[in-house]
């Protein structure tokens, strides 16, 4: 009964066409919702596409063959994100120091607080890999958690939900610890939150919006560098 | 067609920058900032760069569907581990917003401050 519908998995055009057609639906669907960033459309059409595969009896590897080329378009795209960084270059050029320093700050409480709460509640080593870079801008934590042989998909997976929960509660948090200034809000949804973050910072004003992709460009940055010490002295080898 | 040779030559540059010095940063992060010096020494971005990088960068939430649905293969370590992976997702996010945003602040106020003392003195 399940074998016909899992080997059309195997035409490599149907694994591509249903990424992009469950995509585009998920998204149609965010902007339905004013988007809602508990609607993200990619954490959608990853629940989608697994809940189509295992109805259809077929496993992860009848689907990721025809979807690996997909991937190769990921360095490239990391390399683009230096063209948004440097049209929001300008406004940091008055507050260089604050900036840096507020970068510090939140590079490193993002990778410790996310490997020592683990460790903490007890995630194993290869899981304390996969977390730390949980703030960083999805295609950087994806090809940093690769780097120190952390496991990419579950990288992914807990950077959208860190994603989607700092764009749910950031602006009602930091409005409750009078944190709520456009640059110092718009700086920490970045930081912490990354591209979701920015999205929804962007609605709170265009000021927040712009710090805030300033700084998830700047953070992806920073913690490729402070990552590999960080890990070291945390995890060991 | 000029703009994504570029961000692939950007990216082997940083690639190879990356195994020189045995750096343990990624490839593609060492070429997006060999490519944003390389925008600081010029004045404008070529235009074909940026139609190039704004297409890419609008595709790329889709980049991450595939590899999003590799939880599947390994939904072992998230049955079994669900919790600590929950707990940091929700702590740490609390911690890094409040810390970033209060070191902002707090590093925004005192520079105001030194200006204020500046001018009166």
């Amino acid at each position: 009964m399940d074998a016909p519908l899992a080997s059309i998995w195997s035409l490599p055009l149907v694994p591509i066409t249903v990424t992009f057609a469950a995509f585009q639906f998920a998204s149609a669907v965010h902007s339905r919702f004013n988007f809602n960033p508990l609607l993200n459309p990619i954490a959608t059409s990853i629940g989608m596409i697994i809940v189509a595969l295992e109805l259809s009896g077929a496993g992860y590897e009848d689907y990721s063959a025809a979807t690996q080329w997909l991937q190769i378009l990921l360095g490239p795209a990391v390399v683009a994100l230096a063209i948004p960084l440097h049209a929001h270059w300008s406004k940091i050029r008055a507050i260089v120091l604050p900036v840096t320093g507020a970068l510090v700050v939140g590079s490193l409480s993002g990778v410790i607080s996310a490997v020592e709460i683990a460790r903490a509640l007890g995630a194993s080593h290869d899981t304390l890999i996969a977390i730390a870079p949980k703030s960083v801008t999805t295609a950087i934590a994806i090809v940093l958690s690769a780097n120190h042989g952390g496991d990419p998909s579950l990288t992914a997976a807990i950077v959208l939900a860190t994603g989607i929960l700092g764009a749910c509660i950031g602006p009602e948090l930091l409005a409750a610890f009078r944190l709520s200034e456009p640059c110092a809000l718009g700086f920490a949804m970045g930081v912490t939150a990354h591209a979701v973050g920015t999205s929804r910072a962007l609605q709170v004003c265009t000021e927040a919006g712009a710090f805030s992709a300033l700084a998830l460009g700047l953070n992806g940055i920073v913690t490729s560098f402070l990552l590999a010490p960080l890990l070291h002295f945390m995890v060991g080898p | 067609m000029k703009g994504l040779t570029l961000l692939c030559a950007y990216q082997l540059a940083g690639e190879a920058i990356v195994r020189l010095l045995h750096a343990p940063i990624p490839g593609p992060v060492a070429g997006m900032v060999l490519l944003l010096l390389a925008l600081h020494a010029q004045h404008e971005v070529p235009s074909d760069l940026q139609q190039t990088a704004q297409g890419l960068l609008r595709f790329l939430p889709v980049l991450f569907v595939p590899i999003g649905v590799g939880l599947m293969a390994n939904s072992d370590r998230l049955a079994t581990e669900w919790m600590p992976i929950a707990g940091a997702i929700v702590l740490s996010t609390i911690v890094t917003l409040l810390a970033t945003a209060l070191a902002m602040r707090l590093l925004l106020h005192h520079r105001r401050q030194d200006a204020k003392a500046v001018r009166r003195g």
